[in-house]
């Protein structure tokens, strides 16, 4: 919230400058986003006055002024402004000088030398509400007679210094200048006082006689206050008023409508102000909407309300969504005579609602969304009608109609020193509590050795014991509070057996050549279509920020595609990548998903399926100390030929392939790549056995090679898992150690050859036992897979 | 005498021999069985025998002369040709190690295993839990019931009226203290997910940690030195702390704590708005109303809870300036945390 430091010294007699404050403020809890030094952007302007005005030579729509500006000579200016008369008063730009749009320079415009500028009000950011006279086409003219040379930030007030607080939603009470005065009178322990409550009512006419107000939903609106100007003369407000709106960041508009903003600003209760006229049946009706029903607001916008939005509505219907935003046919205009205020505390939830379902946030709807007090409620409306007064707006009708449905009695919390310290970890005395409660105004007595702690209206966050503490705490000061260490340190912590496995698979891909990625839990239908696949049954957002980010992915393989192709496409080449992240998997009859971790490996360029299944046989081993199996996958990504499905024991852990080429050009891959996913619930399922030292052998082992011819389409591990199968107990290793086809072993035909390592724990094998074992095998290999030994 | 020429000969083919080789040659030719020492010792026969004892202490003493010149000699080679074959074996040390080379695990892991391991040296537990979560668990108790103010604060994403993307890990808190009996002593890191979008400070999916210590007498005080204690550990000694006063729903007191900042050490910079410190993390006393939605009497227990953002650490840690290039992993990027 822009809060301008002038104002907030309005009722604080703060003695800090505004960077000082607010460096206090923040260590008492009033968070401060920056300090803005207004008018940092107009350099070197100054007021003028035109002493002479003469044609340019050369160009009919250009004109010669000299202009005094306090120094001995006179400065020559040229200007295309036509409205311009000698001994005016206006604005200028001494070159060099610095405005909103940019820098002035001297120049020569048509051969005749300019030594600056003179403004416009949209030059210096000003229009017409903002200053009279700033709006008018061409040069503004300033009023009055202003002493030449003055630095026209002076003179217009456009150099205050505005504090920008992070309001927390805790403390609706400072979304208000009154608020953040209270908060700066703790912080700069200085006095505080409200504005003067002060005005005069014509006695002939009363508020009840020009309007009637009826609550049909108190639930949603528990204080209602109404009171009539009439009279009203519709003009712009007093420029100490309009200085403070502007840096407030609110455009001055007209003095009803700046006195409804400016108290907003000050109380922090939003207000309103209708044309009494405009109200249908002088009756001012608060009720939910029906469906459907139909408003335009003053933005001039059609708005369609549902039955729990509440509205402000006349006899004949809605004039103002409540909390929101007024209706356009009820808004002041320069012909209101009679204006009725609206000062009222709607329920922040319902609000809040209202505001998000039409897609409507205002100044006001954001404050009723955090809350406002119903004492507050009372006060705005006095104080509006105080400026009334005081600006001679119109004249205040008498009485005003006040409907109340909350007791506005202060709570009162009690608390013990001794447990606040005891929470705290200090010693502070009672004492000393109650004078910082009493500081942020929560009036305090001490009765033994407990705090009777009154709370104001305005503190509707503080309900206990913990609040009250953090009252104490940010006026003591954090800083102050000790450290102290009530953790003993007899245990390590501990992570769970999923992160300590998938620790030593990283650490081991990273030790491999590959680099971890992190990218979005977020699909969309494109990610799968582009790997060929129909989009599962998936979690979906209801408020996506994209349709192509509006699903919980359950595969994490297009944004891997995605981050190869981004890395082929900078020539990033021969990449390994990496990510674990979750899938998500809708439950019948849960309302979470599961949620399955799972890898996935990608190795671009020159990398193909065997050294994807390396790593992928590696990280199996170290998780779970398991072997896979492969068997044709049927992934419409992934090379037909190409890719597995990868197996522990009967369970299907993954799939790990050559990137098919269709795919390759979907995602924009130029060079090929092989990819893996393992879903790591299923991996670490496998308990990995612990590890048992086993004595080394004591005799030496028999190794004997074994080439056999089979069919092309026979697999060499098939081939593997029958020899060790065959071999029995005394076949220690089974090693491929060449694979051929030609024309020597006939078409459709390879030669595999094998190592076979065999050992027995009784004696050296004799070589009629060995040749035995090879017999076995050669035996089973011709029966089962149809092998001739190849001589 | 025959003998002292024959030495003085044999000696002088020693030393101007250049290779072991040579070396040998010349020990055939005086000591070998036909060696003209060996020869010469041959002839003792034909002597008179009162000859004998002298002319053998001659010829063994000329024997020994020579071969302590060829040993020496020797020697003095092997030394020489040792020398010049690693001479000749000279690499060019500057050329490029053989080796695998590395990767590098993401630097949102690295700084995510850094604050981790200083936690479980403190004794805290690494606890997980859903990141589709359930509102309940997400807000409602941890003091945000719907429609309340503090919901703005965190804009989510909603799967259904009571399920959403976890804006914090603080629900893995919740599920903590209502599965665990104190004392508690845990972190809880993860992916959380916030409706932002995509900027140079913003990401609609960032890693968080959350820590919560319940027990028996917990204090404010506790809480500063905790975090205190890793902040050091993380940043390093010189780091100075500032805790603020904040506000969190589930905490009360609640604090923010600024460090000194990494770019500028307190100067004042770009990186820290000129301020010096910059904010990295949240923390505060559980809120007895959550301690007391989650089933724990907030008369027996209390305790504290911190959050972080491990993306922020990181970006503080090494100087990213720009939040997207650690999701968009381009390895010219992610190389340059090996």
């Amino acid at each position: 919230m822009l809060a301008p430091y002038r104002w907030i010294c309005d009722y604080a007699d703060v003695k800090s400058d505004a960077d000082t404050l607010a460096d206090k403020m923040v260590m008492t809890g009033n968070g401060v986003e920056e300090v803005v030094k207004l008018g940092e952007n107009i350099q070197n302007v100054v007021v003028g006055r035109i002493e002479k005005i003469t044609k340019h030579p050369d160009a009919d729509k250009l004109q010669i002024c000299m202009i005094d500006v306090g120094g001995e000579d006179l400065l020559q200016i040229v200007t295309g402004a036509d409205n311009v008369f000698e001994g005016a008063y206006i604005p200028v730009a001494k070159a060099p000088s610095m405005l909103p749009a940019g820098p002035i320079k001297k120049g020569k415009l048509r051969g005749v030398e300019s030594f600056g500028m003179l403004c416009s009000g949209e030059e210096l950011n000003l229009k017409e509400e903002d200053y009279p006279g700033a709006g008018v086409n061409g040069i503004m003219i300033l009023a009055g007679e202003p002493a030449v040379g003055t630095d026209i930030r002076e003179l217009l007030n456009l150099s205050g210094t505005v504090i920008d607080f992070e309001v927390g939603a805790n403390r609706p009470d400072c979304l208000s200048m009154i608020g953040t005065a209270r908060e700066a009178s703790a912080a700069d322990q200085v006095a505080f006082h409200l504005p003067e409550i002060k005005y005069d009512e014509r006695q002939d006419i009363k508020t009840e006689d020009l309007v009637s107000v009826d609550i049909q939903a108190a639930d949603l609106c528990t204080r209602y206050i109404a009171a009539a100007v009439t009279d009203v003369v519709i003009g712009p407000s007093p420029e100490w008023m309009r200085v403070r709106l502007r840096e407030a960041g609110i455009r001055p508009i007209n003095n009803i409508v700046d006195i409804t903003n400016f108290v907003m600003l000050e109380t922090g209760q939003p207000m309103h102000a209708f044309d009494a006229s405009k109200i249908r049946g002088k009756k001012i009706v608060v009720r939910r909407a029906e469906n459907g029903e139909k408003m335009k607001t003053l933005d001039d916008k059609e708005r369609t309300f549902t039955e729990n939005m509440l509205l402000i509505c006349d006899q004949e219907g809605p004039i103002g969504v409540a909390g929101v935003m007024g209706g356009l046919d009820s808004e002041i205009t320069d012909q209101t005579k009679t204006v009725v205020f609206e000062s009222a505390k709607f329920m922040y939830g319902n609000i809040r609602q209202t505001s998000r379902g039409l897609g409507l946030s205002t100044e006001s709807s954001m404050r009723f969304s955090k809350g406002v007090d119903a004492a507050t409620t009372m006060f705005a409306m006095q104080r509006a009608l105080t400026l009334i007064n005081e600006l001679g707006a119109g004249k205040v009708a008498n009485g005003m109609i006040d409907v109340l449905n909350e007791d506005l009695k202060q709570k009162v919390v009690k608390v013990n020193a001794a447990r606040i310290n005891a929470k705290l970890g200090t010693e502070i005395s009672a004492k000393e509590m109650q004078q910082y409660l009493n500081r942020v105004f929560i009036q305090t007595g001490i009765i033994g050795d407990e705090l009777v702690c009154t709370i104001p209206a305005f503190r509707g966050d503080i309900y206990g014991m913990a609040d009250i503490a953090e009252e104490v705490a940010r006026i003591y000061g954090y800083d102050n509070i000790p450290e102290t260490d009530a953790l003993t340190h007899l245990r390590r912590g501990r992570v769970s057996d999923f992160e300590a496995k998938t620790d030593v698979v990283r650490d081991y891909l990273r030790d491999t050549g590959f680099f971890e990625c992190v990218t979005y839990s977020f699909a969309g239908p494109q990610d799968y279509a582009k790997i060929g696949m129909d989009v599962p049954e998936s979690v979906k957002i209801i408020n996506p920020l994209g349709d192509d980010t509006s699903l919980m992915r359950t595969t994490l393989v297009p944004h891997m595609l995605s981050v190869v192709a981004l890395n082929q496409n900078r020539k990033n080449e021969n990449v390994q990548l990496f990510e674990v992240s979750r899938g998500y998997f809708p439950q019948d009859g849960e309302p979470l998903p599961h949620e399955v971790p799972m890898i996935v490996l990608a190795q671009a360029g020159s990398k193909d399926f065997f050294d994807m299944k390396g790593v992928v046989e590696n990280i199996v081993r170290l998780a779970s100390g398991a072997e896979i199996r492969c068997e044709r996958a049927d992934e419409p990504y992934l090379h037909p030929g190409i890719s597995a499905d990868i197996f522990v024991g009967e369970e299907k852990i993954g799939v790990m392939g050559s990137v098919h080429p269709d795919t390759m050009k979907l995602f924009d891959m130029p060079e090929r790549a092989v990819i893996a996913q393992i879903d790591l619930e299923k991996l670490y399922a496998a308990e990995k056995p612990e590890m048992k030292f086993r004595a080394l052998p004591k005799f030496p082992a028999a190794t004997r090679d074994l080439a056999v011819i089979v069919d092309q389409e026979t697999g060499a591990g098939d081939l593997k898992a029958a020899m060790e199968k065959a071999g029995g107990k005394r076949v220690e290793k089974v090693e491929l150690f060449d694979v051929f086809s030609g024309e020597q072993v006939g078409a459709g035909k390879k030669s595999v050859a094998y190592a076979i390592t065999m050992r027995s724990p009784e004696g050296t094998m004799r070589d009629e036992d060995v040749d035995a074992v090879m017999k076995k095998i050669l035996k089973v290999l011709e029966k089962d897979f149809g092998a001739q030994l190849r001589q | 005498m025959e003998c002292e020429q024959i030495v003085a000969k044999a000696q002088g083919e020693i030393a101007s021999a250049q290779s072991s080789a040579q070396l040998d040659g010349i020990r055939v030719k005086y000591l070998g069985k036909k060696g003209e020492i060996t020869l010469l010792m041959k002839q003792m026969g034909t002597l008179p025998k009162e000859e004998r004892p002298v002319f053998g202490q001659t010829v063994n003493a000329a024997r020994k002369a020579v071969e302590e010149s060829l040993t020496e000699a020797l020697e003095e080679i092997v030394k020489k040709e040792s020398a010049e074959k690693l001479a000749a074996e000279r690499v060019d040390i500057t050329l490029p190690g053989r080796k695998q080379e590395l990767g590098a695990l993401h630097p949102l892991t690295q700084v995510y295993r850094e604050v981790r391991d200083i936690f479980l040296s403190m004794g805290f537990d690494v606890n997980e839990g859903p990141e589709v979560e359930l509102d309940k668990y997400n807000f409602e108790l941890l003091n945000i019931p719907k429609n309340h103010p503090a919901r703005d604060m965190q804009d989510t994403f909603y799967v259904s009226e009571d399920v959403v993307l976890r804006t914090h890990t603080s629900p893995v808190q919740v599920r903590t203290m209502l599965s665990q009996k104190p004392p508690i002593r845990m972190v809880c890191p993860g992916r959380v997910f916030r409706t932002d979008d995509v900027d140079a400070t913003h990401s609609p999916v960032f890693m968080q940690m959350e820590g919560l210590v319940i027990g028996k007498n917990i204090r404010f005080s506790d809480l500063k030195g905790t975090i205190n204690t890793f902040i050091r550990n993380f940043y390093g000694e010189h780091v100075k702390t500032k805790f603020r006063p904040g506000f969190f729903p589930f905490t009360e007191p609640s604090a923010e704590v600024d460090v000194t900042c990494t770019v500028c050490g307190g100067k004042g910079c770009g990186a820290c708005k000129g301020a010096g410190m910059i904010e990295v993390l949240g923390c505060g006393l559980v809120n007895p109303v959550v301690l007391e939605n989650c089933g724990l009497d907030s008369n027996e227990y209390s305790g504290f809870a911190f959050g972080l953002g491990i993306d922020r650490l990181a970006n503080t840690k090494y100087g990213i300036t720009d939040i997207r290039l650690l999701y968009e992993n381009d390895v010219r990027f992610l190389g340059q945390f090996v």
